[in-house]
């Protein structure tokens, strides 16, 4: 297990927390999450009496010797949960203090940790312009170090463009789940119609925008000739306190665009700061916004 | 709003300096950042929201742009005319010609001149001085460098405008003498400019120090009586009159002609155009002694030009006597012939209380006691207390003119003279030599007793003065000049002019009413009284009693006819530089370089510079 990538020292808190979502299966396999139709599970959750039809297996004889009358009782079935992790690795999220790409792959390594620990299935894209590696199909505790180290392995690469990416073969699994993108959503092309994509395939999409504290306040000065890191844009500003201002109300407008746009389409939105420790991103932020419980 | 030291606006060159400076200081740093997506928003909101916001990029250059304008606006010394005096000194000339009675409104120029001399005075600071001087006919100081501002207010409250025009040139000199004396002088002029004497170049000294013209007229709408002669005719008196209309839009009005009564003789009316004249004539007027003509134009801005009266000129004969005991023709005959002289041949001497005679003449014979009246004497054969006879003397030269110029010598050529013998006369006072040979004086004249008189030392008939051409010239010029104004007019003057009046000789009383019905007794026993008149327009009369009752004289006195143009003009002055005294410059009234009228801004404009400079420095420090 790589150990820069999780504190142990939380590892069994992390464990008790669970990925919260409509979106599971009842898969071949019984995964560890409770669902919410009855089912075979060891959990009970009602008595009714016997209609003709009911499968005999689920009497409860013991009442039936006690009281003669046929009762059923019923189990919550369990079901298992597909978790798609999508992290950005576009050469912009290599910025930040620690970088946007280090703090998106720790909260990618702790979210896919616990569902792993709840028998989830866990899936992880790293993206640019195109998906640029995957691991998929993890499931089981025991598979923690094949997603760690599959994290530690991320590069961050070229320019981001999450409209290509999520179309290209491969990108979205086929089965109904949820799907987290970490990124910082700065995409040129813009991000609806891949984001509307990912939700097309049955997917429970949650958004975690990851700005490092130089976009958010950025602390420049003078006269710049300003160089976007992806495309090579220049843009030339001479920095005054209006015009910081005036940025501010851009950077408030677009993190406003894109809550309304997920907060429309059902989507759950979650802005971090890089520069924020991961287990307040966590266990705060994440709990807050109903992300996991 | 003008500048001081243009020369110092070769400074502006800081500003394209400042431009300069600023784009090679500009320099653009790179920077990476992971995307300029959100730059883009905010650039493209800033520029399509708020375009004038891009000059705040520049905030800076803009603050340093104003300031350098203002330190170079500081440097070329803007001044902005003020209320106050600024001289320490101020010479106030107050001019209070004719003109100066025009009415503008309510009050006239002079009331406004006054007003306005008044609130300068209100206005002295401490420290400050003034001195008063009313331009008039002469310069008048009124009050002397005064601080104290009680006399300098009274001095002015008693300003008075007089008919006559008044002589800039010498009330500029004066006010420029007095700023030359006084270091921080200046001079204030409150006039209206119009009638004034020009002021030709070069007449009045350059002074150091300011010139300030304060302009107190602004019409120049005046119809005026420009002449007014009356003549008796055989069919009775006839009239000629002329209006003249000195403004710049047509005049209509009535003319009217009243008798010495003030019976309204005729009427006329008139309608001319701008800067146009009209005649008038007016026939058979009914007799009167002295005749008077108003007009009432419709607009008019001085009502002193308004009325003028007309004395009529009568050739009227003077009355000669001639006392030739041993006779002479040609004396005779020539004061037959020139002059318009009655000429009465008298037998003996007349005595001291004999009638009077406008001109006697004695031939071969002195009088004891001079008669009143002019005296023409010839051949004085006898001394007496007045004449101081030294003999007879053979005369060997010809006889030479001493001065040549004399009116009675005009036209007279005594080359062709000879005299055979004269009369010397010792020094008398009161009569100089006009023709002398060798040195006895062959015609002398002058003043005696009050009296005019002129001496010819030799006897004609021992010359043969009577058979040149000179002689009836000499006569004519003579008796001109012994009746002078016993027969004809007494002239129309001007006030404060110095007028010499004839006299009738013999008469016991002699009383001058003035316009006003002030009357004076005149006591003079001469032939005509010098007097210098009084500022006051209108008909004066002397009444004079005479053997045949009384005798009366009118003569008026009218505005100068220069004053009823009243258009207001400037009044400039050639200026000493204090700095370069040789070189002068004009000022004139727009020029606010005087003392009033200019209050620099400079101190103001730096102090605003250092201001901005301040705003400057705190809006670096806050990294706008």
């Amino acid at each position: 297990m790589n150990q820069h990538l999780l504190d142990p020292s939380w590892l069994a808190r992390l464990e008790r927390m669970q990925m919260a979502s409509r979106k599971a299966v009842s898969g071949s396999q019984a995964g560890k999450r409770r669902a919410r139709q009855l089912g075979s599970s060891m959990e009970f959750a009602d008595f009714r009496a016997y209609v003709p039809g009911d499968d005999l297996r689920q009497l409860d004889w013991n009442a039936y010797a006690r009281s003669g009358k046929l009762f059923l009782k019923k189990y919550l079935d369990e079901t298992e949960l597909h978790v798609n992790l999508y992290i950005d690795c576009s050469r912009s999220m290599s910025y930040g203090q620690p970088n946007k790409m280090a703090r998106a792959v720790e909260i990618a390594a702790a979210l896919g940790y616990l569902s792993l620990c709840h028998l989830d299935h866990v899936s992880v894209y790293a993206f640019d312009s195109r998906i640029t590696a995957a691991l998929t199909g993890l499931q089981g505790k025991n598979q923690a170090h094949r997603l760690l180290s599959f994290l530690s392995s991320l590069q961050e690469g070229g320019t981001g463009d999450v409209q290509t990416a999520m179309r290209q073969p491969g990108a979205v699994s086929g089965k109904a789940g949820t799907s987290i993108v970490l990124s910082d959503f700065l995409f040129e092309s813009g991000y609806t119609e891949g984001i509307a994509y990912l939700q097309a395939a049955k997917q429970e999409v949650t958004l975690v925008q990851v700005l490092s504290k130089e976009e958010l306040a950025p602390e420049y000065a003078g006269e710049l000739r300003l160089i976007d890191s992806e495309t090579g844009q220049a843009k030339e500003v001479s920095l005054t306190s209006p015009l910081m201002e005036e940025y501010h109300k851009s950077l408030r407008d677009y993190q406003q665009e894109l809550s309304a746009f997920a907060y429309g389409r059902g989507i759950a939105f979650v802005s971090v700061e890089a520069e924020q420790s991961l287990e307040s991103i966590v266990f705060h932020v994440f709990r807050q916004a109903g992300l996991i419980r | 709003m003008q500048w001081m030291g243009l020369g110092n606006l070769w400074f502006a060159l800081i500003i394209p300096a400042i431009i300069v400076l600023y784009l090679l200081k500009r320099k653009v740093e790179d920077r990476v950042i992971p995307s300029t997506l959100l730059w883009q928003r905010t650039m493209q909101n800033w520029e399509a929201v708020k375009p004038w916001e891009r000059l705040r990029r520049n905030l800076l250059l803009l603050l340093q742009l104003l300031a350098a304008c203002l330190l170079v606006l500081a440097l070329i010394r803007p001044a902005v005319p003020t209320e106050g005096i600024t001289t320490d000194h101020t010479i106030l000339v107050v001019d209070t010609s004719g003109s100066m009675m025009t009415k503008e409104g309510n009050e006239t120029r002079l009331e406004r001149a006054v007003s306005q001399a008044k609130a300068l005075v209100e206005k002295l600071g401490s420290g400050q001085t003034m001195t008063l001087i009313e331009a008039g006919r002469e310069p008048n100081v009124l009050v002397s460098k005064s601080a104290d501002k009680e006399p300098l207010l009274q001095a002015i409250e008693k300003l008075a405008p007089f008919s006559g025009t008044s002589d800039q040139i010498a009330a500029l000199s004066l006010a420029g003498a007095i700023a030359e004396n006084e270091p921080g002088s200046g001079v204030v002029w409150m006039g209206d400019g119009s009638g004034e004497r020009k002021l030709d170049g070069g007449s009045v000294p350059a002074f150091s120090g300011s010139f300030q013209f304060m302009q107190m007229g602004s019409t120049r709408e005046n119809t005026a009586i420009g002449v007014f002669v009356t003549q008796p005719t055989e069919k009775g008196v006839e009239g000629l009159l002329r209006v003249d209309n000195h403004g710049s839009m047509p005049a209509k009005g009535k003319v009217t002609v009243f008798d010495e009564h003030d019976k309204l003789l005729d009427t006329d009316s008139f309608e001319m155009g701008a800067g146009s004249s009209q005649t008038f004539s007016f026939q058979k007027l009914a007799m009167s002694s002295v005749y008077r003509a108003v007009i009432e134009p419709e607009q008019d801005g001085l009502s002193q030009d308004n009325v003028m009266w007309s004395v009529p000129f009568a050739a009227g004969r003077g009355k000669a006597a001639l006392y030739s005991p041993e006779g002479n023709r040609f004396l005779h005959q020539v004061l037959q012939t020139v002059g318009s002289l009655e000429v009465e041949t008298i037998q003996q001497a007349p005595d001291a209380v004999a009638a009077a005679r406008d001109l006697w003449v004695f031939d071969g014979v002195v009088p004891d006691q001079l008669p009143k009246g002019n005296i023409l004497l010839i051949a004085p054969n006898k001394k007496t207390e007045w004449l101081p006879l030294a003999g007879e003397k053979e005369l060997d030269q010809q006889p030479r003119p001493v001065s040549p110029d004399d009116p009675l010598l005009k036209h007279v050529d005594w080359r062709d003279v000879h005299v055979a013998k004269g009369y010397a006369l010792d020094e008398m006072p009161g009569m100089k030599p006009l023709v002398r040979a060798g040195d006895v004086d062959l015609v002398r004249a002058g003043i005696i007793d009050g009296r005019r008189m002129v001496i010819i030392g030799f006897d004609l008939h021992a010359s043969d003065f009577p058979l040149r051409p000179a002689f009836p010239i000499f006569m004519q010029n003579v008796v001109n000049w012994l009746s002078p104004g016993q027969t004809a007019p007494i002239p129309t003057a001007h006030p404060g002019e110095v007028l010499t009046i004839p006299l009738s000789p013999g008469a016991t009383t002699r009383t001058l009413t003035y316009p006003n019905g002030h009357q004076e007794s005149l006591t003079e026993d001469s032939t005509s009284k010098t007097m210098q008149l009084p500022e006051l327009t209108g008909l004066y009369r002397l009444d004079e009693g005479v053997d045949t009752g009384t005798k009366s004289t009118y003569f008026t006195v009218q505005m100068n006819e220069e004053e009823s143009n009243i258009t207001p003009k400037s009044v400039s002055v050639a200026r000493k530089n204090a700095e370069e005294q040789k070189e002068s410059e004009e000022a004139t009234a727009t020029d606010t370089t005087g003392a009033l009228g200019t209050k620099e801004l400079t101190y103001w404009l730096a102090a605003f510079a250092l201001l901005v400079l301040l705003v400057e420095w705190r809006v670096y420090q806050r990294g706008y």
